[in-house]
């Protein structure tokens, strides 16, 4: 079975030192693949200062262990992580950072694809976005949806 | 019974808190009641949609039939929105 960690941070997400655990953790993988997501700086509404990520203390870490533990089950991996930020997230700061480690690469990959489709539609996380004038609830868009049924 | 309601995203912005305590003297009491009395006129207003406002109790995602019994935990929230 799968090594399976994941992390729900109020501060700040380093996803350089958590790259560097995770490789030092699998030395023996022959792939590793990562993804790290940013908030973006510009919407459709202008430019956002920064995000507020509500989150459930219990509910949002165990969404976090669910889909992480479906992907370990799913894909022949020998190691997985997923950090999220939660709280207050500045634009261009990260947000997400997943690693997959397997002995052959398609695995990694199809891994961390997966575990960011589920992420971005059932992490329990709400997300509002604020800018200068503005400030909204974000809900998942049907491209979220249309992502997510790429798995069923 | 003592009940206590979490509320998180839009709902608890709507609302303007986070948490409410309830002491309700019946003790048979379902989910669909307690949204009523805790969200019915945010409904009533538009200012929430019944159909986009999900709800657990004790941390795990449930439907409004739901019976509900003393020390419970439950929580209103929009569907999630993901990072």
């Amino acid at each position: 079975m799968a090594t399976v960690e994941t992390l729900l941070l109020p501060q700040a997400l380093d996803g350089q030192t958590l790259y560097r655990r995770f490789v030092e953790a699998n030395r023996g993988a022959g792939a590793i693949v990562t993804f790290s997501g940013r908030v973006r700086g510009e919407t459709a509404d202008g430019a956002v200062s920064h995000l507020w990520l509500d989150w459930y203390p219990g509910m949002t870490e165990q969404s976090l262990t669910d889909i992480a533990e479906a992907a370990a089950a799913r894909f022949d991996v020998l190691a997985l992580l997923v950090a999220h930020r939660c709280g207050e997230v500045q634009a261009e700061d990260e947000i997400v950072f997943v690693a997959a480690a397997s002995s052959h690469r398609r695995a990694a990959f199809e891994a961390a694809d997966y575990l960011m489709d589920r992420l971005k539609s059932e992490a329990a996380l709400w997300k509002r976005e604020i800018g200068e004038g503005f400030a909204r609830w974000v809900e998942p868009t049907a491209k979220d949806a249309d992502d997510l049924k790429r798995w069923t | 019974m003592q009940i206590t309601v979490l509320f998180f995203g839009k709902v608890a912005d709507t609302l303007g808190e986070r948490q409410r305590v309830l002491d309700f003297a019946d003790t048979d009491m379902s989910l669909f009641t307690l949204r009523q009395s805790v969200l019915g006129t945010a409904f009533a207003s538009g200012a929430l949609s019944r159909e986009r406002v999900l709800m657990s109790v004790n941390q795990g995602l449930t439907q409004e039939d739901r019976s509900l019994q003393a020390g419970d935990e439950v929580a209103f929230f929009p569907v999630f929105s993901g990072g």
